[in-house]
């Protein structure tokens, strides 16, 4: 079955709570078990081992974690390191908000969507200097 | 009392669009006003131009279908079934009304999937990624990015990679311009603004929501500039443009509006002094006024519909 590619407004990686605190017991311990998952679980988290096993499965097909059999379960191991899947996060979103394909959702201190050439950066740095100046010496 | 309901439905949707044209049509001579005043002031004024016309057109029905009030405003005339004071129906209303009341909600939905929750995704997302510290939580990217990101409870993120590019100065400044956005909640005073102007055409509402967002940026800037300088904060502003400038990705967008550079110049200039009450008083007068003007002929026009 051929996956349909998201829309540009909808690329964001699709991540629930739990598969985020799954994720993150990954980043501290690799290679846990389901049942091992379920235990560091925080209280509340708390949930069945079958939600555990539903979560890392969808983290599976989404290419998020890796596992491996040993004996009768699976053993997972996280497929990208925390700075990896963030920078992989704001890569996207920042491309996105560069060429106008995610709706501003964010206040940032410079806007992502400004584009400057180097001469007026150099004149405004210019012009904050002479202001700057000019209140020394007053 | 579904024609009525219909009729009272179809009848403020209408109002809606229309107020929504006038309010867009008479902007342009507020601008220069609004670019002239305080920019925390202007930021309040545009959200509140935009509200207008949801707003009015509310007030307008509920003025025309209430009997007690209508009595003073609509001339006497009478039907076949009586004088009786009256609020205009018309038996044809339903279908208008459902398929302007469908496309309202559409947008407006549409705004709210497109914003309100990949904002909350993202927000969320990062929180658990990032390390949280007092006043921000820091991102471990070596992408230089410093932004403000919610709606009801803001959180300000700053990338290890802006933190290495940037002075101690600088980083207090965008700490101050964010605590500022948060503090002001400027996402959700744009996503009002979304939401109020959603139902217009796509390109009516792009200058005040241009306008509000540079306002926003500059009532912030502001901000910070009272604790630091407006030179201090200018100075950061530059060297925060160059530092995401060359980290911005091949693919960014031409040119098209640079909020920065005029931020930049704002800070500047000569300080802008508030509106006078009187004024917003006025405005607020006028329409008032205009509401009350259309009811008379907003109740025959709704009369003429069969």
């Amino acid at each position: 079955m051929q996956t349909k590619p998201p829309s540009p407004s909808n690329t964001l990686p699709r991540l629930g709570e739990l598969e985020l605190t799954l994720l993150k017991a990954l980043w501290e311990t690799q290679d846990q078990s389901a049942h091992a998952l379920r235990h560091g679980l925080p209280a509340s988290h708390a949930c069945s081992l079958s939600t555990v096993q539903t979560t890392l499965e969808r983290l599976h097909r989404k290419a998020l974690v890796l596992r491996e059999k040993q004996g009768h379960a699976y053993v997972y191991r996280a497929r990208l390191g925390r700075s990896e899947l963030l920078g992989k996060l704001l890569g996207g979103v920042i491309r996105q908000l560069h060429t106008g394909n995610l709706a501003p959702i964010l206040s940032s201190f410079v806007d992502f969507a400004d584009r400057f050439d180097d001469d007026t950066l150099d004149q405004l740095d210019e012009l904050v200097q002479r202001r700057l100046e000019r209140r020394g010496d007053k | 009392m579904v024609t009525l309901l219909s009729s009272i439905l179809l009848c403020w949707l209408m109002l809606w669009l229309f107020f929504g044209m006038l309010t867009t049509l008479i902007y342009p001579a507020l601008r220069s006003t609004l670019h002239n005043i305080d920019p925390a002031q202007a930021s309040t004024c545009i959200l509140a131009w935009l509200a207008i016309a949801p707003c009015a057109a509310l007030l307008a029905t509920y003025i025309v279908y209430s009997p007690d009030i209508a009595q003073w405003l609509v001339t006497g005339h009478c039907h076949a079934d009586g004088c009786r004071i009256h609020g205009p129906q018309s038996t044809l209303a339903m279908v208008p009304a459902a398929l302007l009341a469908a496309w309202i909600l559409y947008r407006i939905v549409d705004c709210l999937l497109r914003q309100w929750l990949p904002a909350r995704r993202l927000c969320a997302q990062l929180s658990q990624f990032g390390e949280d510290g007092q006043d921000f939580i820091t991102l471990a990217s070596a992408q230089p990015m410093a932004f403000t990101l919610g709606w009801l409870a803001p959180k300000v993120f700053i990338s290890a990679g802006m933190q290495h590019a940037c002075s101690a100065e600088d980083i207090d400044c965008i700490l101050l311009h964010e605590a500022a956005h948060r503090q002001r909640r400027d996402n959700l005073r744009l996503l009002m603004a979304r939401i109020l102007s959603a139902p217009l055409p796509g390109l009516w509402p792009v200058r005040a929501l241009d306008d509000l967002k540079l306002n926003c940026e500059k009532a912030c800037d502001l901000h910070a500039a009272a604790k630091l300088s407006r030179e201090t904060v200018a100075g950061a502003l530059v060297r925060v443009a160059k530092v995401q400038q060359h980290a911005a990705p091949a693919a960014s967008l031409a040119f098209v509006g640079n909020l920065t550079e005029q931020r930049i110049i704002a800070l500047l200039d000569e300080p802008q002094a508030p509106l006078a009450n009187q004024i917003v008083f006025a405005m607020g007068s006028a329409v008032m006024l205009v509401v009350l003007a259309m009811i008379n002929p907003l109740h025959r026009v709704v009369e003429l519909l069969p």
